[in-house]
């Protein structure tokens, strides 16, 4: 039974922009026909407590089965909760508990049923446009094989 | 939603941590979609803890994909089953209704007793995967037995499936 494997970032990586780009050390290459688990534990920084963040998944094409779902907290009590069904899709948190230097941190976990090899990769983007965004080094990508 | 993963270690892991040897994790997949239209729980086809061993502890994981067919106010409800006189048998969960939430979370703390059920109410995505996500202990007491989660729509003759490579995942770690 494969046990999980980690990714993790040594560099921060930062985005102004409100599109998804790649946290390119995040990333795994999927097998062909393969379902996997991910999870992933990611700290982070905005610009200011109004500036949220987003987090979504590229990959191959032609999966059967993609389910994710995020976690954020946008203050000390309160969070919210996000499904995906696609690649690069997904909200952003809206709002973040307080603005950099201050750490953020975001959990999630996805199904995965691949159809077609190539790489997964992490994605990220900002809530408003020109507003910084920085997924921290060390963040985590976990990922594991469930069955060929 | 993810749960602390305290128990997760490479495959075989054993030795430590209890006087009994733990044993792999064991990966579940749903191999078909499950679908129920009838509101009495009945369990969900091959996502359990198959002859759940007396006295042994298990952690447990399922990361389902749910739909609500049909219906966009059609909700699931869920429980737990097993052998009788569990030792424990607490979760924790989220129940998403829609893609942004919100979602019912809760946390079942009983002990001895399988009788708490979540639930998900009004306001499901119609016909979209949605998640379920459920994490916990299961202590078996003295009776050998399948550990099931039990699932069933809220409103009778409306249709929720369990969906394909829905997951299970759970590791004995210890005996008493």
């Amino acid at each position: 039974m494969p046990s999980w494997q980690t990714a993790r970032s040594t560099a921060d990586v930062s985005t102004s922009g409100t599109a998804f780009v790649d946290a390119p050390e995040l990333t795994f290459v999927a097998e062909a026909n393969a379902v996997y688990a991910l999870r992933w534990n990611l700290p982070f920084e905005t610009a200011a407590t109004t500036t949220g963040i987003k987090f979504g998944l590229n990959g191959p094409a032609g999966f059967t089965l993609l389910l994710l779902d995020r976690f954020y907290m946008t203050s000390l009590s309160a969070s919210i909760g996000q499904v995906s069904r696609l690649y690069n899709t997904g909200g952003p948190s809206t709002q973040v508990d307080a603005a950099a230097p201050s750490d953020q941190f975001s959990v999630g976990a996805a199904l995965l049923a691949n159809v077609t090899a190539g790489a997964v990769v992490m994605r990220f983007g900002s809530e408003v446009n020109l507003s910084l965004v920085t997924v921290l080094a060390n963040a985590i990508l976990q990922y594991r094989k469930v069955s060929a | 939603m993810t749960f602390a993963k305290g128990f997760d270690c490479a495959s075989p892991c054993g030795g430590s941590g209890g006087a009994g040897a733990g044993s792999a994790t064991v990966d579940i997949l749903l191999s078909d979609h499950w679908l129920r239209s009838v509101n009495t729980f009945e369990p969900v086809p091959e996502l359990f803890i198959a002859d759940a061993e007396a006295d042994a502890e298990y952690w447990v994981s399922w990361q389902l994909a749910w739909q609500c067919n049909g219906v966009s106010t059609t909700g699931i409800q869920l429980r737990f089953n097993g052998p009788a006189a569990p030792v424990i048998a607490c979760m924790v969960g989220r129940i998403y209704n829609t893609d942004t939430g919100p979602a019912t979370t809760w946390t079942e703390t009983n002990m001895n007793t399988y009788l708490v059920v979540a639930s998900n109410g009004s306001g499901a995505n119609q016909d979209l995967d949605l998640k379920i996500e459920i994490e916990g202990l299961f202590m078996n007491g003295p009776n050998v037995g399948n550990f099931f989660l039990e699932a069933a729509p809220i409103t009778n003759g409306q249709q929720v499936q369990i969906r394909k490579n829905s997951l299970l995942t759970y590791k004995r770690y210890f005996n008493a």
